[in-house]
């Protein structure tokens, strides 16, 4: 007997049409352990030549390695009920759809950290890559929390801070933007970047720094050098001073203050951008005068202080109970 | 001598080499990946698996589940390394006595209890006439179905097999679902009967799931 007629035979007994003899026929045939592994191979063949349903076999593997992979015990199985199945998945659903919108909505803080400083408030720290940064009061350095470092090194400024930027081994370029669009790029160096409402600057210590406004995107970025000063307008474009003193413009580390021939309205203004204090001028005279030299403030008060000294100008205090605190400067 | 000849057929066959052949691509992967050959089986083998347990539970969805429980067991007892046989003999000899283990819990005298997936094979291959029996009883249970009503059937199948709610059969076939009920509960109270006559459920075939 060879063993297609076997093969006929099991396919008779697969079938339901076996008769008596077929099965003491296939009783003996399937005596011999060798031939069950035929028996099966055959079975195999034909329930797939006769199916009796079509599964979806990717999907259920997909819903298998997930099961595998949550199991921590045998589960028996149980006589599937629709109801639960629907209620449960109608949940994580909603679970899922929460979490995805928290995530949108929280995104920035989950991939960001933000560096931020009061009014009046100085800040020192390091950057994942090694980087130092200080950071002047009423500002925010946003950092990239993951991968910093390893495919780029982007932060974004609002207010002013001071950088020591270390050269990485895979010469990846730090970069600074601002709210005004302005991109400043280095590969390690120490440079300062001021961007606030009135517009930005950017001096540069050591190294060398390469600058341009976005919203001049034409023009070629602009190599500065060490004493380089660079101010930035509204429109994006870059005033170049060399050999300025650096010191003037990074005195706010050490809470000095620097003017050259600076007009008293515009040393309120920076008054206001460090101590969130409101100043009217109540002279416009007095708006014009202008000041020079260098003074060290910590506070508000301090530097009203010396104001009012070198003014010889009164300071009245406006209503305490607003916010911003005002002063009026008047003689 | 007789018994050399024989594995020397077995060997040679063209149909033997085959067994050798087929499962060999899947033992290799295995070896080297874990996770890669047990895709492969489950992907080779949950089709036929689900087709040959639906002739015996009749239903689609539970069908599934056991086959599925079967592979899920298969994976985290690492049992790829323990098989003598065959994965192919393994899997189904072990999908059938889920099969049957279901059967046994739903349509039993004995009280409903909750049934475990026997899956350490530690009983062995199934004697030849037990291999026969799990024949005869889905040839039985097909022919109970069929001895009903060609409506009773028709509900029977939408019911169980496509594990459609009875509202909605009523519905499409223009019935109460009253009706619908009455012949769902006739078609279970004859495969019961005809189950338990048969002693297709306590037998030899019970006799090893302990």
């Amino acid at each position: 007997m060879n063993n297609t007629i076997y093969k006929q035979t099991l396919t008779a007994l697969f079938e339901g049409r076996a008769t008596a003899l077929q099965k003491s026929l296939i009783v003996d045939f399937l005596s011999v352990p060798e031939n069950q592994e035929l028996y099966f191979l055959w079975l195999e063949e034909w329930e797939l030549q006769n199916p009796q349903l079509i599964t979806d076999t990717d999907l259920a593997y997909l819903q298998l390695v997930g099961k595998s992979v949550n199991l921590q015990t045998t589960n028996p199985p149980r006589t599937v009920d629709p109801r639960r199945w629907i209620w449960f998945m109608g949940i994580a659903a909603s679970i899922t759809f929460l979490l995805v919108i928290t995530g949108y909505f929280f995104q920035d803080s989950i991939l960001n950290r933000k560096y931020s400083t009061a009014y009046g408030e100085l800040k020192s720290f390091v950057l994942p890559d090694g980087s130092n940064v200080t950071l002047n009061a009423n500002s925010t350095l946003t950092v990239p929390r993951f991968d910093f470092g390893k495919r780029s090194r982007e932060v974004w400024l609002s207010g002013e801070a001071e950088f020591s930027v270390r050269h990485l081994p895979n010469n990846i370029r730090f970069i600074v933007r601002t709210p005004d669009q302005l991109e400043v790029q280095v590969l390690g160096t120490e440079f300062m970047v001021y961007s606030r409402a009135k517009g930005s600057k950017v001096v540069l210590n050591k190294g060398k720094v390469q600058l341009r406004s976005l919203k001049q995107q034409e023009i070629k970025p602009l190599v500065i050098n060490p004493g380089d000063v660079v101010i930035i307008s509204k429109q994006g474009n870059l005033t170049l001073s060399h050999n300025q003193v650096i010191t003037a413009h990074t005195g706010w580390k050490d809470h000095h203050f620097t003017f050259e021939e600076t007009p008293v309205s515009e040393i309120a203004d920076q008054l206001n951008e460090v101590f969130g204090v409101r100043i009217i001028i109540a002279d416009s005279a007095l708006a014009k005068r202008t000041l020079g030299g260098t003074f060290k403030a910590e506070t508000a008060d301090q530097f009203l202080q010396v104001m009012a000294d070198i003014l010889e100008v009164r300071i009245i205090p406006g209503n305490s109970k607003k916010n911003p605190e005002t002063y009026t400067l008047t003689y | 001598m007789i018994d050399k000849v024989k594995r020397l057929n077995f060997l040679t066959d063209e149909n033997s080499s085959r067994i050798v052949d087929s499962e060999i691509l899947i033992r290799k992967n295995f070896e080297i990946d874990r996770e890669k050959g047990y895709e492969l089986l489950f992907k080779r083998y949950y089709q036929p698996l689900c087709s040959h347990a639906v002739r015996f539970v009749y239903s689609k969805e539970v069908a599934e589940d056991l086959v599925m429980e079967v592979f899920s067991q298969f994976w985290q007892k690492n049992l790829h390394l323990g098989i003598q046989s065959s994965y192919r003999a393994y899997l189904f000899t072990t999908v059938r006595h889920a099969s049957f283990a279901y059967l046994r819990a739903e349509f039993s005298r004995e009280k409903p209890v909750e049934f475990l997936v026997e899956t350490s094979g530690a009983n062995g291959p199934d004697t030849p006439q037990q291999l026969l029996q799990f024949h005869e009883l889905y040839v039985k249970i097909e022919e109970v179905i069929r001895s009903a009503s060609p409506q009773s059937q028709k509900v029977f199948v939408m019911s169980r097999f496509e594990g459609k709610k009875n509202p909605v059969i009523a519905e499409e076939l223009n019935l109460s679902t009253k009706t619908v009920e009455g012949h769902i509960t006739k078609m279970l109270a004859l495969l019961r009967q005809s189950l338990r006559n048969y002693g297709m459920l306590s037998t030899l075939l019970g006799a090893f799931l302990i």
